[in-house]
């Protein structure tokens, strides 16, 4: 009789173990800056720290919250919001794509009814960069910007694509669960409050950003007022910084 | 993440002292990042004519305060001055200036990049009675500060036209005077200038374009944001058709800022910062040719880490060739092609766009091109992210087929900021 409680105990143990590893950060889980370096005496008394917690797609709705993400409610509301970030994830998938054709890009999202637009910045110096924006963004969206470099003979570089998602309470919490179903990510490098950024393949990142009002001073495409503090963002784009 | 003007602006206004003046006499204001209280009757506007006089010879200079008396706020924090570098801050490239109620005085807003800490941007506003703040100062004019960098005498160039940004919206017509509209598409909201550069405002629902019908025609309207306008002020509608990319519109000329020729003696080369990197930028990840992705990938810059929205200088004479454009999680960069024919990529800046800083604009040797930027990762300090190339190749900087994923002319700038920052500091990494 000991010895079967002994046993039930330990196996207890053991999945409570295994449990919490589960959910725990990854051993490459990023350290904020502010644990890495040290810092003036004056410089740390104004300082926040952060938490850093990773989002995993395993992630329970109560972890979602303690990520700073609100519980994606899956009523009939959000089917079409679903739905649409299903397609721009799609979409800004094909933009990714190793020897994507920037032809082909562009004709996706006509045959999406976005009505895109091509600008083309030429030089004789550094060459060629097509800007595609789209002037009938899907419902629940808009924004979309891809930035490409031309590549003598070769397709070219999609260096930068984004676009942006409505403010909701469940809008940060959709657009990441749309991401990591299209781009099958696990766990992310950064996740913070408002902010998740993911490595993917091909030397990009991906990240989603609760946009707040610094992020909305002077851009340089885009026109905001002080009501558009938490749209998110949702972009990808070469990579340059590890973490 | 970039503090902006705007909402450094709004946050200054937190921290006037319009009341009763330190021992020092000094009517100043002053504000950091962590805000303080919120002060009643002050109004901040951009214009070169509410400039007071005294203050001209500092547009678009940076001053290095080489001595001065602590100030002391109301709230008995102080401010030590003393090794700081001065900037009048501007927006839409005009100074900005302060009224307070109450108080005679003009206050001209200044930027304040701090050489004691690191990190420490703040903005500090100085009226004509301040001026003995800059008894003990240095003007930091670009002839003064650098030194002559001895570089081999390049080939000769042909040099071709870099044309303005095809991607600047612009309103094309070329009245003077045209109406913007409310959204019942009747009444008139406000005028703008012929070939204004506009920003086409998107909603999430479609409701940014809309139709009338106007001598029997259905015509399209779609809301734009007048950027050079006030905030709350500068959206409206106008026809569609009438809004098109500047190098679509057929009566648009660009107005191409131009420098003065610069005086012909040996080319002069600097480093790209206004003060010293915090750190080695040729050691660890800031190093050029550091590893990425696990050795997948190269480094193809010096990371140059410095204080966020400290101004980036150009290197040397040259020509903007691209203007910003995004560059890396929130930051932006620009390309200048140098008189030697070198060309630079200036990453992870911020948005704001410096005096006279456009596609096409020729800028001297260190000229402010634009301002330092921090990653939303925080993954780094802010950093200006220093790309070099010996301009031998042509097409675009981000390039496959290398683990660099750059043109095959790009070059290792660490010599070359090593030699700029001894010439400019004195000393170098």
């Amino acid at each position: 009789m000991k010895k079967n409680i002994l046993i039930g105990i330990c196996s207890a143990l053991v999945i409570g173990a295994i449990w919490m590893k589960r959910d725990a950060p990854a051993k490459n889980a990023p350290v904020a800056m502010e644990d890495r370096a040290p810092a003036s005496n004056k410089t740390k008394s104004k300082m926040k720290r952060r938490k850093y917690t990773p989002i995993t797609r395993s992630m329970k709705p109560t972890q979602l919250q303690m990520a700073g993400q609100t519980t994606p409610a899956r009523g009939l509301a959000n089917s079409t919001e679903k739905a649409t970030l299903e397609k721009m994830a799609n979409i800004v998938q094909e933009f990714t794509r190793p020897n994507a054709n920037l032809d082909n890009l562009v004709s996706i999202l006509e045959r999406n009814g976005q009505q895109p637009q091509r600008l083309v910045d030429k030089n004789p110096y550094t060459g060629e960069l097509a800007i595609i924006r789209t002037n009938s963004p899907l419902p629940g969206t808009r924004y979309f910007h891809a930035q490409h470099f031309s590549d003598a003979g070769k397709n070219g570089i999609v260096q930068h694509v984004s676009f942006e998602v409505q403010s909701s309470p469940t809008a940060m919490a959709e657009s990441v669960l749309a991401m990591q179903d299209t781009f099958k990510l696990t766990n992310p490098v950064v996740a913070r409050e408002g902010y998740v950024k993911w490595n993917l393949d091909n030397h990009k990142i991906l990240w989603i950003k609760k946009l707040t009002s610094e992020d909305l001073q002077l851009n340089p495409f885009n026109a905001y007022t002080q009501e558009d503090v938490g749209t998110i963002r949702i972009a990808i784009e070469e990579e340059i910084h590890e973490g | 993440m970039k503090i902006t003007k705007a909402l450094l602006l709004s946050l200054l206004l937190t921290a006037i002292q319009p009341a009763a003046q330190a021992a020092e006499s000094m009517n100043y204001v002053w504000n950091d990042m962590t805000g303080v209280q919120p002060v009643q009757g002050c109004n901040v506007s951009n214009s070169k004519q509410s400039l007071p006089d005294v203050f001209n010879k500092y547009i678009d200079q940076v001053v290095e305060i080489i001595d001065a008396p602590t100030m002391t706020h109301a709230s008995n924090e102080t401010a030590d001055l003393r090794g700081s570098y001065l900037q009048i801050a501007t927006k839409d490239g005009l100074p900005q200036v302060m009224n307070c109620a109450g108080l005679a005085q003009t206050f001209v807003v200044f930027d304040v990049y701090s050489a004691s800490e690191s990190n420490n941007f703040w903005q500090i506003g100085l009226s004509a009675a301040d001026l003995e703040i800059f008894h003990h100062s240095q003007v930091l004019a670009p002839e003064q500060i650098e030194e002559v960098y001895h570089s081999a005498t390049p080939a000769p160039i042909q040099e071709k036209a870099v044309a303005t940004s095809t991607t600047e919206q612009v309103y094309c017509l070329p009245s003077s005077q045209n109406n913007v509209y409310a959204a019942n598409l009747s009444s008139v909201l406000f005028k703008i200038n012929a070939h204004e550069v506009v920003q086409p405002v998107q909603s999430f629902d479609g409701s940014h374009q809309k139709n009338k019908t106007i001598n029997g025609k259905p015509v399209a309207f779609i809301k734009i944001l007048v950027p050079r306008l006030k905030a709350g002020q500068n959206i409206g509608w106008v026809a569609k058709h009438l809004v098109k990319t500047s190098s679509t519109c057929a009566t648009y000329k660009p107005t191409i800022p131009t420098t003065p020729t610069p005086a012909p003696t040996a080319p002069k080369w600097t480093f790209p910062t206004i003060k010293r990197a915090t750190t080695s930028y040729k050691s660890g990840m800031r190093a050029f040719k550091a590893s990425r992705g696990g050795g997948k990938r190269w480094h193809a810059a010096c990371d140059i880490y410095r204080v966020k929205d400290e101004s980036a200088v150009s290197v040397h004479n040259g020509t903007v060739v691209r203007g910003l454009y995004f560059f890396y999680e929130g930051t932006y960069a620009l390309e200048v092609r140098h008189s030697d024919g070198k060309i630079a990529r200036y990453g992870e800046l911020t948005s704001k766009v410096a005096t006279g800083v456009k596609q096409g604009a020729a800028v001297k040797t260190n000229q402010v091109l634009g301002y330092i930027g921090k990653v939303n990762s925080g993954c780094c300090q802010p950093m200006l992210h220093f790309e070099l190339y010996s301009g031998k190749a042509t097409g675009s900087l981000t390039q496959s087929g290398n683990k660099f994923s750059r043109r095959s002319d790009l070059i290792d700038p660490s010599s070359y900021l090593t030699d700029w920052e001894k010439a400019k500091f004195g000393v170098a990494y």
